[in-house]
């Protein structure tokens, strides 16, 4: 491979050393579509039932945002709820806007006595400084709903900073009473609100361990979920990651304020993760004993296709491409259990700078792939980046000594075997359960290889 | 009637996407978006309304963030806009600047002057901060900006021409087609479409707008200000602007034979309003209509403008059907008469609620309590609790995929908005079988 395509290569320690000694640019090409710290702050409550985002700025930014709820609505079951915003004009960027915003607050209280109202600053209410801590302090006695301050302004940091910002306030409404209940946990770390109803994701992979201990689910923080599951949310026996990377902080938080046990271990991809996330969530529910039981039955039951795909592809190598968290714990999966050689193509130096802590974190669990980051991570022009990505997938696929397995998108199409982790269907991929899916699903990849690429989307794309 | 006075609901975006709108149906229009990251996702949604090439969409963001609203933000504004001209063979780059630089006073003005003189390449500054207000703001400024930056008043030569102003402020998902069939019928009348304002129009058509002979709005909702703008700076009459769109039988028939009589080709007008409505009779002939389905129904309208006033028309007039309340979602002035006339017309009296945000039309649901509405997949979901069984779906946002563009004006739109409605109507009965 043509050495000027390659910007990095080395170990995911190695990366996270050149990131934080600033020695990688990890600025993202400004061509690059991300959300801003306000949306994925809405985003993170936007599940909550009778419960009223009201966006202090202009109205664009709440209808913009609020397309998540018509989604809730038309494919997670839930009805539709508004999103109300003091819909900010040139005269308040003047003036100011907390009497409106006060007087929005105790109206949408009087009209729809939701359970919870939150707050959500945006880039025009941050920059004309309005006092909205103080508006809502001022009226929290008058009203009946909890309510709470998400400062997000879209300039105020990275995206991933919202969830982070949400997930910090969302625990004020927490009423800890001190009384355990036993055999509840919390999911923490959604992000998109609920769950579609025909494609829940990763959950039934998740759901399968949790009742191996017979848990009850009290809130999934937050996806769908009421203010009094939330307020509930610090009396429960444990919390379970699910994100590892949003999960984490929020878990930590809790386990701070609440000192309730967080059982860190989030995306259990494959099977000797599965073990790891069921021992853990066993120690800390002090039941290693039913966790051991649990552990026997599904290996007696999953092992074998452990070991009919280690059979197949070990020493074969696996390039993955997908979003830094589970491309390094997918990387476990792969080179623990089945015994290939793991490439982790482009995981940008920016995702890298803004997940720090959890890298670290998966560093202390001795997961330390290789990285091979190319020119096409920094492609400006977002199709023309697509394009560059796969011309550097198959140099990269080309310069591999053994075969190659790709996991990743379908969008990209290397030429060799691809497992195509964006399949609905195709979920769960984690616990247990994922790994027989991913059996399948790695089975048929191996099988169908050599049908060539749409020829359709190819005209399409390129 | 609003139910909200502090706070509201609304179905609109804002100024910066509203002028997103309308420069993305320029050709080879780069986008540089101004503000931090999160405004460029809301623009970069309108190349899809615009029917652009998903591969070829070129956007760009300054990204700003903290440091940048406390010491500024010309500095990343002149660095994204180089990279952008070198990055991108565009023929025009429009920067949408966003609230935060303009709270903080970036001259956007200055700087985009400065390097368009260095990159040789014209620049249309939009200052759309969302705080201006809706998407209709948006497109009324851009459309205005890019008329009194690119186009000059000139001699008018070849035959009569006209301007077709802001054809996609329409909440018609498939408004490409309706554009296609008003250009088809001026075909027929033999006048020349001298410039699209915008789709897929290229930035020296919009040189040239300045040379017809009348401009046509196809929208009730936005662009009345450059049609006013024209007609005073370069003497182009605005012309069909007191009569409903060309939405159902009756105001197709009337559009088509006041064009036919601007431009003296009443015969030939006649002719494809025969024609069409022949078509109509034929079709339904073969196909049914099923009157007793809608003769007195009571039913309701939550709709924009531009799609609202014909429908309200073709409803009542040829369907028999009973509407007793009509929500226009952002309502300007200058189609209000237009509402009031037709309402008049038809010996009507439903309950009229302008600028209606989702708070109000779900209060005013629930008050009217029509047995249907003609609306969204948000009044789908409105409707749900509230009894109200049968929601057809023709406007924006709608609750299937279309790869098609379909019209809702003209004779075949007609048969369109009748298929929406007939099957819209068949599946709310068979989920409520279920």
């Amino acid at each position: 491979m043509d050495d000027s395509l390659v910007l990095f290569r080395g170990s995911l320690s190695e990366l996270l050393e050149k990131v934080d000694t600033l020695q990688l640019s990890h600025e993202l090409p400004l061509s690059h579509e991300t959300p801003c710290k306000f949306w994925t702050a809405y985003w993170t409550i936007c599940g909550i039932e009778n419960s009223i985002p009201l966006v202090h700025g202009p109205a664009g930014c709440a209808s913009s945002a609020k397309d998540l709820r018509y989604f809730n609505a038309e494919y997670c079951g839930c009805p539709y709820e508004m999103t109300a915003t003091t819909d900010i004009n040139e005269q308040m960027v003047i003036f100011g806007a907390e009497v409106p915003l006060r007087d929005a607050i105790l109206e949408l209280d009087s009209v729809y006595h939701p359970a919870l109202i939150t707050v959500l600053t945006t880039c025009s209410s941050g920059i004309i400084g309005d006092d909205v801590d103080a508006v809502v302090e001022n009226v929290k006695d008058k009203i009946e709903s909890e309510i709470i301050v998400i400062k997000c302004e879209g300039f105020a940091g990275d995206f991933r900073s919202g969830y982070d910002e949400a997930y910090e306030q969302l625990l004020s409404l927490v009423r800890p009473t001190g009384k355990v209940m036993e055999g509840y946990a919390n999911i923490v770390g959604a992000r998109r609100g609920p769950e579609p109803l025909a494609s829940p994701g990763e959950l039934p992979g998740l759901f399968d361990i949790y009742d191996g201990f017979g848990l009850k689910i009290n809130a999934i923080i937050s996806a769908r979920c009421t203010v009094e599951q939330l307020q509930r949310a610090g009396d429960v026996q444990i919390n379970l990651s699910w994100c590892t990377d949003l999960g984490v902080r929020l878990g930590e938080m809790m386990e701070k304020r609440f000192g309730t046990p967080f059982a860190k271990y989030g995306m259990p991809y494959g099977f000797t993760s599965s073990i790891d996330f069921t021992r853990e969530i066993g120690e800390l529910l002090g039941c290693e004993r039913k966790a051991e039981k649990f552990i026997e039955t599904r290996v007696k039951e999953v092992g074998p296709y452990v070991k009919d795909l280690r059979e197949i592809v070990e020493g074969k190598t696996a390039i993955v491409s997908m979003g830094p968290i589970r491309a390094i714990h997918i990387s476990r999966f792969l080179s623990e259990d089945l015994g290939m050689n793991v490439v982790l193509h482009n995981i940008h130096p920016y995702q890298i700078k803004e997940r720090k802590k959890v890298i670290q974190l998966l560093l202390d669990y001795g997961v330390n792939p290789q990285i091979v980051i190319t020119r096409s991570a920094f492609a400006f022009g977002e199709m023309k980046s697509m394009l560059t990505e796969e011309e550097d997938l198959r140099e990269l696929v080309k310069e591999e000594p053994s075969d190659v397995i790709y996991f990743g998108s379908s969008y990209q199409f290397p030429g060799v075997p691809l497992v195509n982790v964006d399949n609905q269907e195709s979920f769960p991929h984690v616990g247990f359960l994922g790994v027989k899916r991913m059996h399948g699903y790695i089975k048929t990849a191996l099988k169908t290889f050599e049908r060539p690429r749409s020829q359709l989307y190819w005209r399409v794309l390129h | 009637m609003t139910v909200l006075h502090y706070s509201t609901d609304p179905y609109n975006r804002c100024a910066l996407y509203g002028a997103a709108l309308a420069v993305t149906g320029l050709q080879n229009v780069a986008t540089m978006v101004h503000a931090p990251q999160g405004c460029a996702v809301s623009a970069s949604a309108a190349y899809s309304y615009q029917n652009v090439d998903y591969t070829k969409k070129l956007i760009a963001c300054s990204k700003l963030c903290e440091t940048d609203i406390v010491t500024g933000g010309e500095i990343r504004l002149s660095y994204t806009l180089k990279k952008i001209a070198r990055a991108y063979n565009a023929d025009l780059i429009a920067v949408l600047a966003g609230c935060a630089p303009e709270i903080i006073g970036d001259d956007i003005l200055s700087v985009t002057q400065e390097v368009e003189a260095e990159v040789g390449l014209p620049i249309l500054a939009l200052t759309v901060g969302g705080f201006r207000g809706s998407e209709v703001v948006g497109i009324d400024i851009a459309l205005q900006t890019l008329v009194e930056k690119l186009a000059s008043p000139c001699e008018r030569e070849n035959g009569p021409s006209v301007n077709v102003i802001a054809p996609f402020a329409s909440a018609n998902p498939g408004w490409m087609a309706d554009l296609a069939w008003v250009k088809t019928v001026l075909e027929e009348l033999g006048v020349t479409v001298n410039a699209v304002l915008c789709s897929q129009t290229p930035v020296s058509d919009v040189e040239q707008a300045g040379c017809a002979d009348a401009n046509i709005l196809l929208s009730h909702t936005a662009g009345h200000p450059v049609c006013r703008f024209m007609e005073t700076q370069f003497d182009i009459p605005y012309i069909l602007r007191d009569i409903p769109l060309p939405i159902g039988l009756h105001c197709t028939r009337k559009w088509v034979e006041a064009l036919g009589e601007y431009f003296g080709k009443e015969k030939k007008a006649e002719e494809i309003v025969e024609r069409g409505e022949t078509r109509i009779v034929d079709t339904l002939k073969l196909r049914f209509l099923p009157i007793h389905w809608f003769h007195e129904h009571p039913t309701s309208i939550v709709g924009d403008f531009t799609l609202s006033i014909g429908l309200l028309d073709f409803i009542t007039r040829e369907l028999e059907m009973d509407p007793q309340l009509v929500c226009i979602r952002k309502a300007n002035q200058d189609a209000k008469p237009i509402l009031e006339s037709v309402v008049k017309e038809l010996c009507i009296s439903p309950k009229i609620v302008y600028d209606a945000d989702i708070a109000t039309v779900r209060a005013a649901l629930e008050e009217v309590s029509p047995m249907s509405c003609f609306g969204s997949l948000i009044e789908k979901h409105l409707c749900r609790n509230m009894g109200i069984k049968v929601v057809y779906r023709l406007f924006n946002p709608v609750d299937r995929v279309d790869y098609f563009d379909y019209p809702y004006m003209g004779y075949d739109g007609l048969l369109k908005i009748l298929e929406f409605t007939i099957s819209n109507w068949r599946s709310s009965a068979t989920e409520g079988f279920r």
